[in-house]
């Protein structure tokens, strides 16, 4: 692999051990603007003050915990140092779970786990998770944070997936879907064949950031002088019944279907 | 006990239970979903919150201290509203208003309209970035709770683009116990591939090599298939150190058989579990070798094998 991994670990499942490269699946292509100065169109520079606007440098700065309004608990670097779980370079499978019983909220960032010279026992395990089609639960120790992890087989590869922890995930037991009246089931049939008509496969390479496109050709042209001119937003109206609705979108279905027949 | 508990807990309407986790009912967005001609208005709130316990920075005595913007010529403090958002490219620096922004924002930035409807097996988890939890607006209940019966009875998730906050976000629309869900996704392009191996197809793509042999490699068998692919649109007559890659659509293999291997380390490992100390098991050369030709690839390279070389082979693709 072209990209460096940025960490190296152990996966311990029961009494097997593979030691692996882990590699960032995700990159950043946002688009990022600075703070300017509008007058220069410097970059602006930032620093510490109090609140008579004297300022503090780097060196006298502290770190504090706000527990009432205005009353803070100063953190010593030292004492966040001591709070930091224990290094280790082990990532340990708690249990196996079907893959369809986690939650789409539960998943953060994505990670590849590659082989570390132990390429037997990695390939093993894609096989074994392939097989299984479970998906094991891992926690680990990175950068002095806790990690828990969903850790998966997709294609020839072992992907690790960071997890929410429960205090960051809203408990969707707590949750009451809307009530009313029993659907109309002429509603309910045309609903279906509706969504089954827009049926098809996930192509994620079909869907592009269009928006950011707009943005970095905006900036460009303007760069050059060029100061595109910008369309009005526009608002989307609904007045029309449901089963109305319903009716004409099948309708503008149909209709599609026939002439590319035709 | 605790289940009587659980069993007592009031369950709360989606926006009132988020009201009451995060005591700010506001939605991150407002707008419609929208399939066909159908469209039905909805607010959106987080199913997700920070956890990360936020520090403040406090000057030496204790007292709180704030940001503050100036002029890295003068020194001079500057207000917000001398500053600006710039970007820069080709050394020049543009400047771009907020206004600007907001105007580059499509038609489509009030609506997500459900393109596609697919299997919710089909999307790997890695594209999830942020959930949301979707709650009916402007008495749309009928259509939100239709929608929703549809998608979770199908086991299907709809797909759609929409601007929030001056971003856009591609999004999958899922259904679960009657509640529309969202989640925010990584587009194709921010999701990297398992490795890069396009700048070595490209440098043999220049070189117009005759045939291709790969050596043993971990990494280069976790990618069999994409090997396999470049071999077949180059057009390019292959061979192959593991029966894998031959079963992948690769033109032929020989070497030791992982399996046999993978089998022996089962013995090894059995022996060491029932006592046996590693040091004193002996080293073991593999004694499994194959050779498996792809038939299929070979007709298609336009190939023909000679009738010695069938006869030698363990298995034989069609």
């Amino acid at each position: 692999m072209a990209a460096r991994a940025i960490w190296k670990g152990i996966l311990r499942i029961g009494s097997l051990d593979v030691a692996v490269k882990l590699y960032a699946a995700v990159e950043d292509r946002n688009v990022h603007f600075h703070v300017v100065q509008d007058r220069t169109r410097s970059r602006v520079r930032q620093r510490m003050v109090r609140e008579s606007g004297e300022e503090v440098t780097r060196e006298n700065i502290r770190k504090g915990y706000e527990i009432e309004p205005d009353t803070f608990v100063v953190v010593e670097d030292e004492e966040l140092e001591r709070m930091k779980p224990p290094e280790s370079r082990d990532i340990n499978a708690t249990r196996f779970v079907p893959s369809d019983k986690i939650g789409n909220e539960w998943y953060e960032r994505p990670y590849y786990l590659g082989p570390d010279d132990d390429d037997k026992n990695y390939f093993a395990l894609v096989e074994a998770l392939h097989k299984s089609d479970s998906v094991g639960i891992v926690r680990w120790v990175m950068r002095g944070k806790d990690y828990v992890g969903a850790l998966s087989a997709e294609d020839d590869h072992l992907l690790l997936i960071k997890l929410r922890y429960a205090e960051e995930v809203l408990p969707s037991q707590d949750l009451a879907p809307p009530s009313g009246p029993a659907l109309d089931p002429k509603e309910l049939r045309m609903a279906k064949e509706l969504v089954s008509a827009l049926g098809g496969k996930f192509e994620p390479s079909e869907f592009h950031d269009d928006y950011r496109e707009r943005v970095l050709h905006f900036v460009k042209a303007k760069a050059k002088g060029k100061a595109p001119t910008l369309p009005i937003i526009k608002e989307r109206k609904t007045g029309a019944s449901l089963d109305d609705q319903l009716t004409k979108s099948l309708a503008a279905l149909r209709r599609g279907r026939e002439k590319r027949v035709a | 006990m605790r289940e009587e508990e659980s069993k007592s807990r009031k369950r709360q309407k989606p926006d009132e239970a988020i009201a009451a986790a995060q005591t700010n009912g506001r939605p991150t967005w407002s707008g419609t979903i929208s399939f066909g001609l159908v469209s039905i208005p909805v607010n959106l709130f987080p199913a997700t919150r920070d956890s990360r316990i936020a520090l403040r920075t406090l000057g030496p005595e204790g007292e709180p201290l704030k940001r503050d913007f100036y002029a890295p010529d003068t020194g001079h403090d500057l207000e917000e509203a001398e500053t600006v958002r710039g970007f820069e490219t080709d050394g020049k620096v543009v400047t771009v208003t907020e206004e600007e922004l907001e105007r580059l924002a499509p038609e489509k930035s009030r609506d997500i309209n459900l393109r596609v409807f697919v299997a919710r097996s089909e999307i790997s988890p890695m594209y999830f970035e942020r959930a949301y939890i979707l709650t009916p607006a402007d008495k749309s209940g009928k259509a939100y709770r239709l929608l929703a019966e549809i998608m979770e009875y199908s086991q299907r998730v709809g797909i759609a683009t929409f601007v929030m906050r001056g971003k856009e976000y591609l999004v999958a629309i899922l259904a679960r116990g009657g509640i529309l869900r969202a989640e925010t996704m990584r587009f194709s392009d921010e999701v990297r591939s398992p490795s890069d191996l396009d700048a070595a197809f490209e440098a043999v793509a220049v070189a117009r090599p005759s045939t291709l042999i790969t050596l043993p490699d971990g990494m280069l068998l976790a990618n069999r298939t994409r090997i396999v692919e470049f071999t077949k649109r180059s057009q390019l007559p292959a061979l192959f150190p593991d029966r894998e890659f031959a079963e992948a659509g690769g033109l032929m293999a020989y070497g030791p058989s992982l399996a046999a291997n993978f089998r022996g380390a089962a013995t090894y490992v059995d022996k060491i579990l029932k006592g046996t100390k590693p040091a004193d098991l002996p080293v073991e050369q593999p004694t499994k070798f194959e050779l498996v030709i792809n038939l299929k690839t070979a007709r298609a390279l336009g190939l023909t094998i000679p009738q010695s070389v069938l006869l030698r082979a363990d298995q034989l693709i069609e």
